[in-house]
């Protein structure tokens, strides 16, 4: 089931209803409503889940017994020995499910024998996901950052919460649990502004992701029969469809947590328009940045043990972070490059004087800008290449100016113009505002009978224009 | 309660609106001609005549269908065709400007060669859903129809079929021509969002489940079939087409074309199965029917310049139907072959 499908259209009202009924005067008390509404969507969320593989619910209910065990026992004896399990278990799970074939294929390659003790199990969907929250959230515990949440049901939404279950934002404890306490229900003025989120967010994924990916998985299956321009084309075309395709699941997580009433956290902010890697880090997948700043990079030490270890910190947080991504050497040098690439901007932010409020001449700030975005491209070769030698062979394509089939594909070029128009209208808007360009949601008034045609209209054109070959979320396989 | 029959209202106007809008854009994006039924048989339905049609969904395609109640702009009503053009959704060319279908253009290179021997003119009854089998089941009706034309040729590019599928053909089963329709499906056919819709839904139910195989390996898991039944069917069906033809004083030809992949290894990979392939040809050489493959052409001009015959930009590069490269192709082929025909009588 997927934001996309007719199936998750109807599991959704089916949802709002059953929450909508909560509403009705039953005489009942207050918190008593507000428990069974956590109970109708902790449930919906299990039959999420369940619905790809009800044994892979079966691993989050245990992992979730193990985040509210440990936490209630680091509660009371602030033992690290429970702040261990806490982490190490989880973290046992994704390396069984996700990593475990990967390594032992990678050390019989290393040691030239036939491929061995490899498990044929399946890699449950979203598992990088709700292990991290686990894990955060046990950590977030131990440093007493949060209390200890007693209430088994809220622990077990705050991790299976389904809008955000398979593929984040990575929600930290003390950015949801709170609003748990909350009296929160569906209101007309969060369905307004969720149902248009949701939209926004559909229409990046089956109308200029899915419709693009067409393209680019015929390049980069067989790099070596496109000529070059076809190859830059969709290389440009992939970085636009996975931010496309990530960036729409993340709009469509948050527009429908927001119509049951709940807030998740931002997950992208243009991230094309940073004018360095590093600020590309504070707008791409935010809250896995974040995510890996708290929890990684900070535990591994941060900046607080000298400037080598700094750099030393940074690089493997990134490396650790593209394996997060997949189980696939080519992950690790995407996330390898990334780290490289922090370090050098660090070295160079030390060595030109310039601090973060430093802003930059317009030109440069442009060329800083197309830099940072060829750097990031070039970077999703290895993240989009299923080989090293396919990634090598579109490298060497564009380098050499192979000669070959050219396709352009017009849904990229209907990509490019969103994204651009989308640009000029934030910057803009920046200009008129005085401040740093940031992306915005364009919400209208629908008690207006403009504002609804709008929305209809929207609607209608993601389903005029969509893709129906069936593409699932990119990010699912993380 | 007042204000939510208010906002309801509100709502119902918004979506009226709305529908409005969407049909106006489905006006451009997805457009195709209407189906209706077809008097004499020749195709199991035709399109309504003299009605404007785009389709943007694959490729870009716009004109307006001919008198007759197919996609012909050269002539607009074409009672006395030389050469009956036959087939399927290739040669239907919903994809292309009308100017840029095979048939269109072959009009206009006969129409503009001087040479008497060769003053054709041609008929397109390409529609959607006619496959081999279909055009063999009606290709009697097509020789009545058009018994002073000098050539039927039938569009295929598929001639892999089960003996089942033989049989029906045999048995004619495949002339299904189409029936009036109710009332409500007349009337939402009228509006173009809902026949969006309609098309979108029924893709995404086809595709459900499936996923993109590349073409080189579509074919290596079938068990070997037995070819002595499917050239003793092939037979009937081809010695039926040449009987008829032969009755009714016109030549039959097939028009084979079949989309290509070029492998890793630099081989050309092709959809269609060489063994039914090589044993369709035969059977049409047993039976008089000569075969135009315009499939040589289209890998010697991907060969020469990367040019895919199939596919377009809104699409997978090579996969699809016809586009103007392959309808420009394919016309000058049958032009070719047609004049060589001509030249030698």
């Amino acid at each position: 089931m997927t934001f996309n499908s007719i199936t998750f259209l109807i599991f959704f009202a089916i949802v709002v209803l059953l929450l909508l009924i909560t509403k009705i005067d039953f005489k009942i008390e207050k918190d008593k409503i507000v428990k069974i509404r956590h109970i109708i969507l902790l449930l919906a969320s299990y039959v999420f889940y369940g619905w790809w593989n009800w044994k892979c619910a079966i691993l989050m209910l245990a992992l979730t017994y193990i985040a509210y065990w440990t936490s209630i026992k680091i509660d009371k004896t602030n033992s690290k020995i429970y702040l261990s399990i806490g982490i190490v278990f989880p973290l046992v799970i994704l390396g069984i499910f996700k990593y475990y074939n990967f390594f032992v294929d990678s050390f019989c390659y290393l040691l030239g024998i036939s491929k061995a003790g490899s498990l044929k199990i399946i890699l449950p969907v979203g598992i990088s996901f709700y292990t991290f929250q686990s894990m955060s959230y046990t950590m977030d515990v131990y440093r007493r950052q949060i209390n200890c949440e007693k209430s088994f049901v809220k622990l077990s939404l705050y991790i299976a919460f389904f809008p955000q279950l398979v593929a984040g934002p990575i929600v930290k404890a003390k950015e949801f649990i709170y609003q748990l306490y909350e009296d929160r229900n569906i209101n007309w003025m969060n369905f307004k502004e969720g149902i248009q989120i949701f939209v926004f967010g559909l229409f990046k994924k089956i109308v200029i992701a899915d419709n693009i990916s067409v393209c680019v998985d015929a390049v980069f299956n067989m790099p070596q029969k496109y000529h070059a321009v076809s190859i830059v084309m969709a290389v440009i075309s992939y970085s636009i469809q996975i931010y496309c395709d990530f960036s729409g699941y993340s709009d469509m997580a948050i527009g429908s947590a927001k119509i049951l009433g709940y807030d998740l956290t931002r997950n992208f902010n243009m991230p094309y328009v940073a004018k360095n890697i590093s600020a590309f880090w504070k707008r791409w997948h935010i809250s896995l940045s974040t995510w890996l700043q708290e929890y990684l990079y900070i535990s591994l030490g941060g900046n607080r043990k000298g400037e080598i270890r700094t750099y030393v910190n940074l690089f493997l947080t990134m490396l650790i972070g593209g394996l997060w991504h997949g189980a696939s050497w080519t992950f690790v040098v995407w996330g390898a490059f990334h780290g490289v690439a922090l370090c050098i901007h660090k070295v160079w932010m030390k060595l030109s004087g310039h601090d973060k409020k430093y802003k930059g001449t317009s030109v440069g700030n442009f060329i800083s800008i197309i830099i940072t975005y060829i750097f990031v491209s070039f970077c999703w070769i290895f993240f989009r290449a299923e080989s090293f030698e396919l990634a090598k062979d579109v490298i060497l394509g564009i380098v050499n100016w192979q000669d070959g089939i050219i396709f352009v594909s017009s849904w990229s070029i209907l990509g490019i113009v969103c994204v651009l128009v989308s640009t000029i209208v934030a910057w803009i808007r920046s200009c008129i505002k005085k401040t740093e360009i940031q992306g915005f949601y364009l919400i209208v008034n629908l008690e207006t009978i403009w504002g609804m045609v709008l929305l209809f209209v929207a609607f209608g054109l993601c389903f005029s224009m969509a893709y129906t070959g069936g593409n699932p979320f990119i990010y699912f396989q993380f | 309660m007042k204000k939510f029959v208010a906002h309801l209202f509100k709502c119902i106007i918004a979506g009226a609106i709305s529908l409005v809008l969407l049909s106006l854009f489905s006006l451009v994006y997805y457009n195709p001609p209407i189906a209706t039924e077809q008097p004499d048989f020749v195709t199991n339905y035709r399109f309504v005549p003299n009605k404007n049609w785009s389709f943007m969904l694959e490729g870009v395609g716009f004109g307006k269908t001919d008198n007759l109640g197919y996609n012909n702009a050269y002539y607009n009503e074409c009672l006395d065709p030389d050469i009956v053009f036959i087939g399927s959704s290739h040669l239907e060319a919903l994809q292309v400007p009308q100017d840029a279908n095979c048939v269109y253009i072959l009009n206009k290179m006969f129409d503009e060669d001087k040479e008497e021997y060769n003053n054709f003119k041609c008929i397109n009854l390409g529609v959607s859903g006619h496959s081999f089998e279909v055009l063999a089941s009606n290709f009697k009706y097509v020789a009545d129809k058009f018994s002073d034309a000098k050539y039927i040729l039938i569009e295929t590019s598929n001639v892999e079929f089960s003996s089942e599928v033989l049989d029906d053909v045999i048995a004619g089963k495949f002339h299904t021509p189409i029936e009036k329709k109710g009332f409500i499906a007349e009337t939402a056919q009228k509006i173009p969002f809902i026949r969006l819709m309609y098309k979108k839904f029924n893709e995404s139910a086809t595709a459900k489940g499936a996923t993109v195989a590349p073409a080189t390996d579509s074919r290596s898991q079938k068990a070997e079939p037995d070819m002595n039944i499917y050239i003793e069917k092939m037979n009937i069906i081809l010695g039926g087409i040449s009987e008829i033809s032969t009755e009714k004083g016109v030549k039959p030809m097939v028009l084979l074309h079949e989309s290509f992949w070029e492998d890793k290894d630099g081989n050309i990979v092709t959809n269609m199965n060489n063994t039914y392939k090589d044993a369709f040809m035969k059977c049409c050489a047993d039976n008089g029917i000569k075969v135009i493959d315009a499939s040589l052409d289209f890998v010697s001009a991907y060969k020469e310049n990367f040019e895919f015959s199939y596919g377009f930009s809104n699409g997978a590069p090579g996969e699809g139907h016809l586009n103007k490269t392959g309808h420009r192709i394919m016309a000058e082929t049958i032009y070719r072959k047609i004049n060589e025909m001509e030249e030698t009588k």
